[in-house]
């Protein structure tokens, strides 16, 4: 008979593994697509949705403490996500039947792209020169800055991608995308309001599952991937 | 026949397209049916053709992704009707307009053979009353047979209800179509001639890459 204790002290064990695995998959599936598109705007896309969930296949063993970023690739997961958000706002306008630019995006990514960079390298050289990870001076340049640019750029961009396109694969992409990020805030949200311990632990990795199964069915939304024809099988 | 610029489809459609025919390329966002048109438009100005490139994103953009494809049109440059930077406007709104510049530009080049390459079907479909349509694409049609010409129209699949994905199909002489199979835990692009006026039905289905040199085409099976 296996005690709670026990059988939790298992979850704790085999529910992050399979974090990653379905993260890896979903990551798997972004970099096949990718393969199999032709026109540059649509593989960055892919490129971009498959290395965010590489990057968190990579987060769950850090939460669990197992596994952490060396420094100086810190804020690479936001320039990640910037970057998916910024070729999938580009690839909205290409199935836009007027080829409208959304809000000015090809100008404004210019200036929030150096924004980005500036900020991060900054920070970066704060970091060395102090020694510290955290202070008043490094705090707002590396921490703030890029996530508030990144998360603001996505709030109000891609709802506007996803209406001007008319590409249905296109919105279902996003939607995944949009219920996967909710899962994720939820779920962390949730974790951090109690006291932490072995079961909110758990609760935080069960979100992580079902924000990466959310991810998995938008990289699949990617592109319509129909079943093979049985006269293509038979061939 | 005018040749697609691509030697493995040539193979497969006899020499290429049939004069005076209506070809609609028809598959998902990103897959490259634009590369095609590319091709065609390439191979009828290396033959001295005129060609005509109609489509709803400006020169500029068009150029890139041409370029993309190994296809430098600095050299020789078809007549361009495009949002921006083009020889002649195009106004989505003004399918009168469209039609009568469509047109003008065939008359004036009724001497030579005559290639038109489009990429605006999808946006017409889907601001305009279909009767609007209707009366646009008779008139298309018409000039197409009247000129001898071969138009190439990509479709968008995934924008429009298959009602009219299915009519768009039934108008048009041929069809090629280009789409992702999953195939175990492989995304596969594959090619298909739905349709094809003058050659009988090609049940086939081929693999397909893009290359700097054109499309690569293998025949499909197990």
């Amino acid at each position: 008979m296996v005690s709670s204790s026990e059988f939790i002290s298992e979850l704790i064990v085999v529910l992050p593994l399979l974090a990653v695995l379905v993260f890896v998959y979903a990551a798997y599936w972004a970099f096949d697509i990718r393969k199999a598109l032709a026109v540059p705007v649509y593989r960055r896309q892919a490129l971009g949705i498959g290395l965010v969930s590489l990057g968190f296949a990579l987060l769950v063993p850090g939460i669990t403490g197992n596994f952490s970023l060396p420094q100086p690739l810190l804020q690479v997961p936001i320039l990640i996500l910037f970057f998916w958000i910024d070729v999938t706002v580009l690839a909205a306008r290409r199935s836009d039947p007027l080829v409208r630019d959304i809000l000015q995006w090809r100008r404004v990514r210019i200036v929030l792209w150096a924004l980005e960079i500036i900020a991060i390298v900054i920070g970066e050289s704060l970091i060395v020169l102090t020694g510290q990870l955290f202070s008043n001076s490094i705090n707002p340049v590396y921490w703030i800055l890029p996530t508030f640019i990144t998360f603001t750029a996505g709030a109000v961009y891609l709802p506007f991608s996803a209406l001007r396109s008319k590409d249905n694969t296109f919105r279902k992409h996003l939607g995944w995308f949009g219920l996967f990020l909710i899962v994720l805030l939820v779920g962390t949200i949730s974790s951090v309001s109690f006291a932490f311990s072995d079961i909110t632990f758990v609760l935080l990795i069960v979100t992580f599952i079902i924000g990466g199964y959310c991810l998995y069915r938008g990289v699949r939304s990617l592109v319509p991937l129909n079943k093979l024809p049985i006269e293509a099988n038979s061939k | 026949m005018a040749s697609t610029g691509i030697s493995s489809l040539d193979k497969l459609l006899g020499e290429g397209y049939p004069d005076g025919s209506t070809v609609l390329i028809i598959g998902p966002p990103g897959i490259g049916k634009e590369a095609l048109g590319y091709w065609f438009t390439n191979s009828g100005l290396s033959q001295g053709d005129f060609s005509f490139y109609v489509t709803k994103r400006s020169v500029k953009e068009v150029l890139k992704d041409a370029n993309g494809f190994g296809i430098d049109y600095r050299q020789r440059v078809p007549l361009w009707m495009a949002r921006e930077g083009g020889q002649i406007k195009f106004n989505i709104s003004d399918l009168t307009g469209l039609s009568f510049k469509v047109k003008e530009a065939l008359k004036e080049n009724a001497t030579r053979r005559i290639r038109v390459v489009t990429d605006v079907l999808s946006p017409i479909l889907m601001l305009n009353p279909p009767e609007t349509i209707y009366k646009f694409l008779t008139q298309l049609f018409d000039d197409a047979k009247h000129y001898d010409l071969v138009l190439l129209a990509t479709l968008e699949e995934g924008m429009h209800p298959p009602q009219v994905l299915s009519a768009m199909q039934e108008l048009f002489d041929g069809v090629l179509e280009l789409r992702f199979y999953e195939e175990g835990l492989v995304a596969r692009p594959l090619f298909r001639i739905k349709k094809m006026i003058g050659i009988p039905p090609q049940p086939s289905y081929f693999n397909f890459v893009f290359s700097r040199t054109g499309m690569e085409l293998s025949a499909y099976g197990k």
